[in-house]
C-alpha cells in the first residue's frame, strides 16, 4: 500500500513537470511580435513583377491614456507574391503574419492576366486567410488601399463591409479565396467579382459593377444593373436587389420619367435543349415579384395600370437580360454553370463538345415575367 | 491458456472498439485517395468496400466461433502447431507494430504541417506513444470505456462537416459512372485501407462477454456506422471541391474546414484537428495492445498484456521516426498498407480454411 501511494505520488509529480515543460515552447506566436495584415493589394507593374501593398494596424499610444488605432500601408515589389511579402518582411519591423487577411484586392491588369498564380501561396500555406474576401480594383490596387475614406478609419473594416453592404444590395454574391478555388478548376462553371473605382477626390472607392472570370482571368466587366441581373438569372435573389427603368419620356421633369422596384421574390427555371448534333438551346425561365419603390409619375390606384407597368417592366428587363446574358457570352463567362449542367446532366453530347469555344455560340433566351406585388403605403 | 476472467467487454463497448480503431489517422487522407482512383463515384466505392468488410467480418467470425475463448494467436498455436504458429504470430506482432508506427508518423506529419510547424516530429510521436502506453497497460475494460467515452468526439466531427452541407454544389457528384465500373473497383481497394482497423474482432472478440451472435452483430453495427461515415465524408468532399480542384488537397476535410469561419470562432480546422488527434490516439491503442497481446501469448506462464507495452511502443517510436519528409512517410504508410493484403485479407481467411479442413476446434469446457 505504502509503495502504491509513493509510485501515485511520483507519478503526480511527473505530469506536474511535464505541464511545465510543454507550454508550447516551439510554436507560440504572439500578437505584438506580429504585424497583422488585415488587407491586402495585388498589382503587377511592366515588368511582369508583383507589387504587393498591405495594411496592418498599428496602436499608438496618445497623450491623454487614448491609444489611436491606425492603418498603415507599406508596398513592395517582388517576382512572385511570396517574394513581394519577404521583401516587405525586410522593410518593416516585427514579422507579417496574413493570416487574419480580411480582404484581397486584384489590380485589373493582373486580374487579366492570371489570379491564381498569385493566390497560391494562399492555398498552400496552412495559416493562409483562405475566407478573406475578393475583389477587383479598376486601375491599380495600391491606389485602393492608400484612400483614407471617412467611413472608418482602418481600410481593413471598410471594405469588408462595403462589399457586404453591395452584395446586400444584389450586385454580386460575396466570393472568398477559396470558393473561386472550386471555381477556377470546375468546368463549365465561372464566377463573378466585385469590381471597384476609387474616387480619390471623395478618398471613397465604389462598386461600379462585376468583373466577369473565365477560369484564372478576368475577361470583362459588367454594370451595376447587368450584374444584378445576371445574379437574379442565376436564381440568386439577395435582400435587396433593385432596379431602375426608364418608362417615359416627354415630361419636363426629368425624373418623373423613371420608376424604381424591389424584386421581392424570384421564381427561376432552366431547361436545357440539345440538339442530336449539339446545338444548346437554355431556356431561362425567371418569374420576379416586385415592390414599387418609387414612381414619381402617376399612381397606382387600379389592377390595370398594374398590368401595364407590369408589361412595360417585363419589356425592359427582357432587353436588359438579352444584353446581358450576351456579354457574359463575349466575355466567355458561364456564370449561369450551364456547362455544368450539360456536363452533369448530358454527358454524352459534353464529351463531344468544347465549352471553351461552344459557350460563345449557344442560344440563351430569357424569358422573365414581372409582377408587382406591392407599392409601399401610398398607391 | 485462459483469459483472466475478470478482464471482459459488453458487446456495446465492442461497437465502440472496433469503430475507434477504423477511424483515425486515414480519416483526413482518405476521400482524397478515394478520389485519386475512382473520381466523383468515390462515394460507391466506399459503399462496396463496406460490404466487403461484411463479408470479411462473417469470415472472422466463423473462424472466431470455433475458438469462443482465444484471440487470433491462441488459434494460430492451435491450428497451425506452435513452431509455424510462432512463426505467423511473430510476423503478426512486427505487422501490428508497423501499423503503429505508420500511424505515429502520419500523424506527427500532418500535426507538423498543419498546426506545429516548428515543433519537433520526435516529441509529437513520443508524447503520442506515451498516452498510448498509459492506456493499453490497463486492463481492456478500461481501454474499452475510454473508447466508449471519446466516441462522443465522433459527433463534434461530424457536426463540424456537416456544416459544409451550405457551401456545397450538388452537381458535382453527376454524372454518376462516368468512368465506368473499373475506377470505382480501384477506389474501392483504397477505401478498404482507410478502413482497417477491423481485423481488432480477431484479437478482441474472445474479450466480449457475451454470445457468438451478438458479437457478429456488434462487429456489423460498428461496419455499418463506419461505411456510412466514410461515404459521408467522401460525398461531402466531392460536393465541396468539385471535379478538378480536389486533386490538389491531400487533406480535403481539414482544407474544407479550414474554409469556415464562425462569428467567434476561428481556425475552426485546429478544433477538427484536436478531436482528431483522440481517434489518431485510439487506433494507435489498439494496434499497441494487439501487438503487445500477442508477445504476451509467447509466454504461456504470464496472463498479462501490461509488461509488453512499453517494448511495442519503443519499437514503434523508434520506427516511426526513420522515414521524413512528405514523400518518405507516404512510401512508408503505402508499404504497410500493402502488408495488410497478407494479414487482414489472405492469412485468416487461410487459417479458416485451414480450421475447416482439418475440423479443429476449441475443445468445449465441462
Amino acid at each position: 500500500m505504502k509503495t502504491l501511494l509513493t509510485k501515485k505520488k511520483g507519478l503526480l509529480l511527473g505530469t506536474l513537470i511535464v505541464i511545465v515543460l510543454l507550454t508550447g515552447c516551439w510554436d507560440q506566436r504572439l500578437i505584438k511580435e506580429s504585424r497583422l495584415i488585415l488587407a491586402a493589394g495585388l498589382d503587377v507593374d511592366p515588368d511582369g513583377k508583383i507589387i504587393d501593398t498591405v495594411v496592418y494596424p498599428v496602436v499608438n499610444k496618445g497623450s491623454n491614456a487614448m491609444s489611436m488605432v491606425k492603418s498603415v500601408v507599406v508596398s513592395s515589389t517582388g517576382v512572385t507574391t511570396r517574394d513581394a511579402r519577404f521583401n516587405l518582411d525586410k522593410k518593416v519591423s516585427q514579422i507579417f503574419d496574413a493570416s487574419r487577411n480580411r480582404v484581397f484586392l486584384f489590380g485589373e491588369k493582373l486580374a487579366q492576366k492570371d489570379i491564381y498564380s498569385s493566390l497560391d501561396v494562399i492555398y498552400r500555406d496552412p495559416r493562409g486567410s483562405v475566407n478573406a474576401m475578393v475583389a477587383v480594383v479598376k486601375g491599380k490596387a495600391k491606389k485602393s488601399l492608400e484612400i483614407q475614406p471617412k467611413d472608418s478609419t482602418l481600410l481593413d473594416i471598410y471594405y469588408p463591409e462595403l462589399l457586404r453592404s453591395t452584395s446586400a444590395i444584389g450586385l454580386f454574391e460575396i466570393e472568398t479565396v477559396q470558393s473561386i478555388c472550386t471555381l477556377m478548376f470546375d468546368e463549365g462553371n465561372d464566377y463573378l467579382l466585385p469590381y471597384l473605382r476609387i474616387n480619390e477626390q471623395q478618398q471613397r472607392a465604389e462598386v461600379i459593377g462585376t468583373a466577369m472570370f473565365h477560369k484564372r482571368k478576368m475577361t470583362g466587366t459588367l454594370t451595376g444593373k447587368e450584374s444584378t441581373m445576371l445574379l437574379l438569372l442565376n436564381g440568386v435573389k439577395q435582400d435587396y436587389p433593385r432596379f431602375t427603368f426608364k418608362i417615359n419620356d416627354n415630361k419636363d421633369m426629368k425624373e418623373r420619367n423613371y420608376i424604381t422596384v424591389l424584386v421581392n421574390d424570384i421564381d427561376r427555371k432552366m431547361k436545357i435543349h440539345i440538339t442530336p448534333d449539339q446545338k444548346v438551346r437554355v431556356n431561362l425561365a425567371l418569374k420576379m415579384d416586385v415592390n414599387v419603390n418609387e414612381l414619381p409619375v402617376d399612381h397606382l390606384d387600379s389592377a390595370r395600370k398594374a398590368n401595364q407597368l407590369n408589361k412595360t417592366l417585363t419589356r425592359e428587363m427582357n432587353a436588359l437580360a438579352k444584353k446581358t446574358l450576351a456579354k457574359t457570352q463575349k466575355a466567355n463567362c458561364d456564370e449561369l454553370g450551364i456547362g455544368k449542367r450539360i456536363r452533369s446532366f448530358h454527358y454524352g453530347d459534353w464529351k463531344k463538345m468544347n465549352w471553351e469555344k461552344d459557350y460563345r455560340n449557344i442560344s440563351i433566351e430569357p424569358e422573365i415575367k414581372v409582377t408587382i406585388v406591392q407599392h409601399g403605403i401610398i398607391n | 491458456m485462459k483469459l483472466k476472467k475478470e478482464d471482459t467487454i459488453t458487446s456495446f463497448q465492442f461497437i465502440f472498439l472496433i469503430i475507434q480503431a477504423q477511424v483515425g489517422v486515414g480519416i483526413l487522407s482518405m476521400p482524397f485517395n478515394i478520389y485519386t482512383a475512382a473520381g466523383h463515384d468515390s462515394w460507391i466505392s466506399v459503399l462496396i468496400s463496406g460490404c466487403i468488410i461484411q463479408v470479411l467480418l462473417i469470415l472472422f467470425w466463423i473462424l472466431m466461433k470455433r475458438f469462443p475463448s482465444m484471440t487470433l494467436y491462441e488459434v494460430l498455436d492451435n491450428t497451425t502447431g506452435s513452431f509455424i504458429g510462432g512463426g505467423i504470430k511473430g510476423l503478426y506482432i512486427i505487422y501490428f507494430t508497423l501499423v503503429g508506427s505508420s500511424i505515429l508518423s502520419l500523424f506527427a506529419e500532418i500535426i507538423n504541417l498543419w498546426i506545429l510547424p516548428l515543433t519537433p516530429r520526435w516529441l509529437l510521436i513520443v508524447l503520442m506513444s506515451g498516452i498510448g502506453i498509459y492506456a493499453v497497460r490497463g486492463p481492456v475494460k478500461f481501454l474499452a470505456r475510454f473508447y466508449v467515452f471519446v466516441s462522443l468526439l465522433l459527433i463534434v466531427f461530424v457536426l463540424l462537416v456537416v456544416y459544409s452541407f451550405w457551401e456545397v454544389d450538388y452537381l458535382n457528384i453527376f454524372p454518376i459512372g462516368e468512368k465506368g465500373v473499373m475506377p470505382v473497383l480501384k477506389g474501392t481497394e483504397k477505401a478498404l485501407f482507410s478502413m482497417i482497423g477491423f481485423e481488432m474482432y480477431l484479437i478482441m472478440a474472445p474479450y466480449v462477454q457475451s454470445t457468438a451472435i451478438k458479437k457478429l452483430k456488434s462487429a456489423s453495427i460498428s461496419n455499418v456506422v463506419v461505411t456510412i461515415f466514410y461515404s459521408f465524408l467522401t460525398l461531402i468532399c466531392i460536393l465541396f471541391f468539385g471535379i478538378k480542384e480536389f486533386s490538389l488537397v491531400p487533406e480535403p476535410l481539414l482544407y474544407m474546414i479550414k474554409s469556415f469561419s464562425f462569428k467567434v470562432l476561428e481556425r475552426i480546422d485546429l478544433l477538427f484537428l484536436s478531436v482528431w488527434i483522440v481517434s489518431v490516439g485510439t487506433s494507435y491503442m489498439a494496434y499497441l495492445f494487439a501487438a503487445s497481446r500477442g508477445l504476451m501469448s509467447f509466454f504461456p506462464k504470464n496472463k498479462d498484456h501490461s509488461p509488453y507495452v512499453f517494448y511495442v511502443a519503443i519499437v514503434s517510436v523508434l520506427i516511426s521516426l526513420m522515414p521524413e519528409g512528405v514523400y518518405k512517410v507516404g512510401q512508408f504508410s503505402t508499404f504497410v498498407t500493402h502488408l495488410s493484403y497478407i494479414f487482414v485479407l489472405g492469412l485468416p481467411v487461410l487459417l479458416l480454411l485451414l480450421s475447416l479442413l482439418t475440423h479443429r476446434k476449441e475443445k468445449q469446457q465441462s
